[in-house]
């Protein structure tokens, strides 16, 4: 008896201890199965960016005519292709998939690379090389369509990577076929329905980099910022006005949350101590039927920035998407567009109401400024994009550099095949400073 | 052997692609056209010269002797050198492009979007939904704010999904939370901060000062608090 007893623990102490195991294995195996799709899917993202970017780089240098723009875009491209290439070849798929592609990307990367070291300034692209260029962009352009169908797919599933090597185990093959049945699909046709945006503009200087030079005004408290808030709203149907938190961030401030009675959704709002300025506002109550088009929202808004007392402002770009209109103003000086004095305003096409307003890129760096007089005139900066683009507008205009300098441009915009281009000319030097392609969209554009 | 298999198809398009570029139009503008030369750009030149007078035979894109004479009668009335080769002086003369860009950008294929950022939108959505699921809204753009600030921030990797996939940088990745389908309030506030709204003032990191376990966290000035996260820089 006391045998089998012992039998029967030294059983139960077995079979727990394999329990145990199993499932610390288990549980070991499907961490390892995440982080391994985690890094997968990175891979697969920084490729589609990469890849992105070798395609508007390479627009970039069709359109250039300053060497030493070419010059550095095509290093770029040989750098982009080369990152490109190794995150491709990081992905599960079987060799046969990806060789050509793989080889194609290292070729862009050499070709750039031989071209980015010659001497540009005394041997100029000739045009055999521009029709090169031109060849490997539609080409590119043509591997960045595959890739997002591609993402697509993976999108749509969870555990993409994952879920194919568990079903089909060893047999990544699945995948390729995947890849080539989706080089087969219609590519115009839109899987997902998420409206593009703006990364902000391609001209904001990032927050953490400088101190504010707009806030001006003494300091407020709590109870004038509640004011404040009020006021900026308009007052009607608020029913409380509460702070969350402080925000001690580089514009410190208050946060506060608003309720307005028969509204949906609560209102977030941020104050600045110091002159007590509204740094953002957003309203995600859910919006109606539209009712106000596009030319009406841009002027409601208008009159909103000067009601608020932001006058001289500009519409810069505008985009349509779920019921709203956003819609960035730069200030204007002196018959000059000021980039870096940035504010968006969101218009509810329901009924017209302000429900979104960012002005952080305005307070960062709004201050009085004396722009200088141009020392090369406008024909002078336009026969610098002559030769490549289709000249539609040119206007002068301060962008901001890398190095949170401000300089002044004659903008230039034109067309390059049906691409939209704005090259920005250095009005004082003449130099091409930065070129931006406008990519189109469903509901606005694009510039990068 | 299956390997070959698929190797044959590859080289026929290799093969195709390559015909395609020896024969694409760019490359035959940059040539200089003599006896012997066919293709398009011979067509149009013998075009050009018939228009004018010069040539009489047809337009078959064939340079043979009746396209030679009339290229030296025309470059000889023109006061180029009639040596009966079409090169940029001939060209030029005949209205035909040369060297420019512009004759790239009639090839150039225009961007169709191929690349779009929403992409990105979906992503930090679904790591929004992940992360923040539960929180209040203006806590959820935080999230996706404080992802947009590292991307910006030289500490950190320079795209979103890189970010996102960084190993041990979000719980939500590490438990596969991320995987779950994002709901539209997530997708909203994934595409407030890609817009530039920062509830958080700057923030690089958040915890939720009940659940974190690690000390260097708390040594991180904070910004903000925005429901059960706290934001720091």
């Amino acid at each position: 008896m006391r045998r089998r007893k012992v039998l029967y623990v030294v059983f139960i102490l077995i079979w727990g201890v394999t329990a145990f195991w199993g499932v610390k294995q288990y549980i070991d195996k499907v961490k390892a199965e995440r982080y391994l799709e985690g890094q997968y899917q990175r891979s697969l993202y920084e490729l589609i960016d990469h890849v992105g970017s070798i395609e508007n780089d390479m627009a970039k240098v069709l359109v250039s005519n300053m060497p030493s723009q070419s010059g550095l875009l095509l290093s770029n491209i040989w750098r982009e292709a080369y990152v490109a290439e190794a995150n491709l070849t990081q992905l599960p798929l079987p060799q046969g998939a990806i060789n050509n592609t793989a080889k194609f990307l290292t070729q862009v990367g050499d070709y750039s690379y031989a071209l980015s070291k010659r001497n540009l300034e005394e041997k100029p692209l000739t045009q055999e090389e521009l029709n090169n260029l031109t060849e490997l962009h539609n080409l590119v352009a043509y591997l960045a369509e595959q890739l997002q169908s591609l993402h697509d797919e993976v999108a749509k599933k969870t555990l993409f990577f994952g879920s194919v090597r568990r079903t089909e185990r060893y047999k990544l093959e699945q995948v390729s076929q995947n890849l080539l049945d989706l080089k087969l699909e219609n590519i115009e046709k839109q899987m997902t329905n998420y409206p593009t945006l703006i990364y902000d503009g391609p001209f904001s200087a990032h927050l953490d980099r400088a101190e504010p030079k707009g806030l001006i005004g003494n300091d407020v408290s709590e109870d004038q910022a509640k004011n404040i808030v009020a006021d900026f709203l308009g007052r009607d149907g608020i029913t409380s006005i509460t702070k969350y938190s402080n925000i001690d961030g580089k514009i410190p401030g208050f946060g506060f949350e608003i309720k307005k009675s028969g509204s949906d959704a609560p209102i977030f709002m941020h104050v600045s101590k110091k002159g007590g300025h509204v740094i953002w506002m957003l309203n995600r109550r859910s919006i109606g039927n539209v009712t106000v088009d596009e030319e009406k929202a841009v002027k409601i808004a208008q009159d909103f920035l000067d009601r608020k007392g932001f006058k001289d402002m500009v519409t810069t770009y505008k985009l349509k998407y779920d019921g709203y209109m956003l819609i960035n103003f730069a200030y204007y000086q002196d018959g000059v567009v000021v980039y870096p004095d940035l504010i968006k305003v969101q218009v509810a096409l329901d009924n017209g109401e302000i429900v979104g307003f960012e002005a952080q890129g305005y307070f960062m760096n709004h201050t009085s400024r004396s722009i200088p007089k141009p020392k090369i005139t406008k024909e002078e900066a336009m026969s610098v994009a002559r030769d490549t683009i289709n000249i539609e507008t040119v206007k002068l205009a301060i962008i901001p550099t890398e190095s949170l300098k401000e300089i002044l441009t004659y903008e230039i915009k034109g067309k390059f095949g049906d691409d939209t281009f704005y090259i920005y000319v250095n009005a004082l030097t003449g130099k091409e400073e930065k070129i931006l392609k406008v990519i189109p969209t469903e509901n606005g554009e694009l510039t990068m | 052997m299956l390997r070959s298999k698929k190797l044959i198809p590859a080289l026929i398009i290799l093969f195709l692609c390559f015909i395609y570029f020896i024969t694409s139009e760019g490359f035959v503008l940059a040539r200089n056209l003599y006896w012997g030369t066919r293709g398009n750009d011979v067509a149009q030149v013998q075009r050009r010269l018939k228009n004018w007078g010069y040539y009489k035979g047809v337009v078959d894109g064939v340079y043979g002797a009746r396209t030679f004479s009339a290229v030296k009668l025309f470059q000889r009335k023109n006061g180029l050198r009639a040596d009966g080769v079409v090169g940029p002086a001939t060209k030029a003369a005949l209205g035909l492009p040369v060297a420019d860009r512009r004759v790239v950008s009639g090839r150039y294929k225009a961007s169709r979007g191929g690349v779009s950022p929403r992409d990105d939108v979906y992503l930090l959505a679904r790591l929004i939904h992940g992360e923040a699921r539960g929180e209040p809204y203006i806590g959820k753009v935080a999230v996706g704010a404080v992802v947009m600030n590292r991307v910006r921030h030289p500490s950190f990797p320079k795209t979103i999904a890189a970010v996102i996939f960084q190993p041990g940088a979000f719980d939500a990745v590490d438990d596969g939370q991320i995987w779950l389908t994002p709901d539209a309030e997530s997708i909203k506030a994934a595409r407030d901060a890609i817009n530039g709204w920062d509830p958080t003032g700057g923030a690089i990191y958040y915890y939720n000062p009940a659940k974190t376990s690690s000390r260097w966290i708390w040594s991180r000035p904070i910004i903000t608090k925005i429901g059960k996260h706290i934001f720091a820089r």
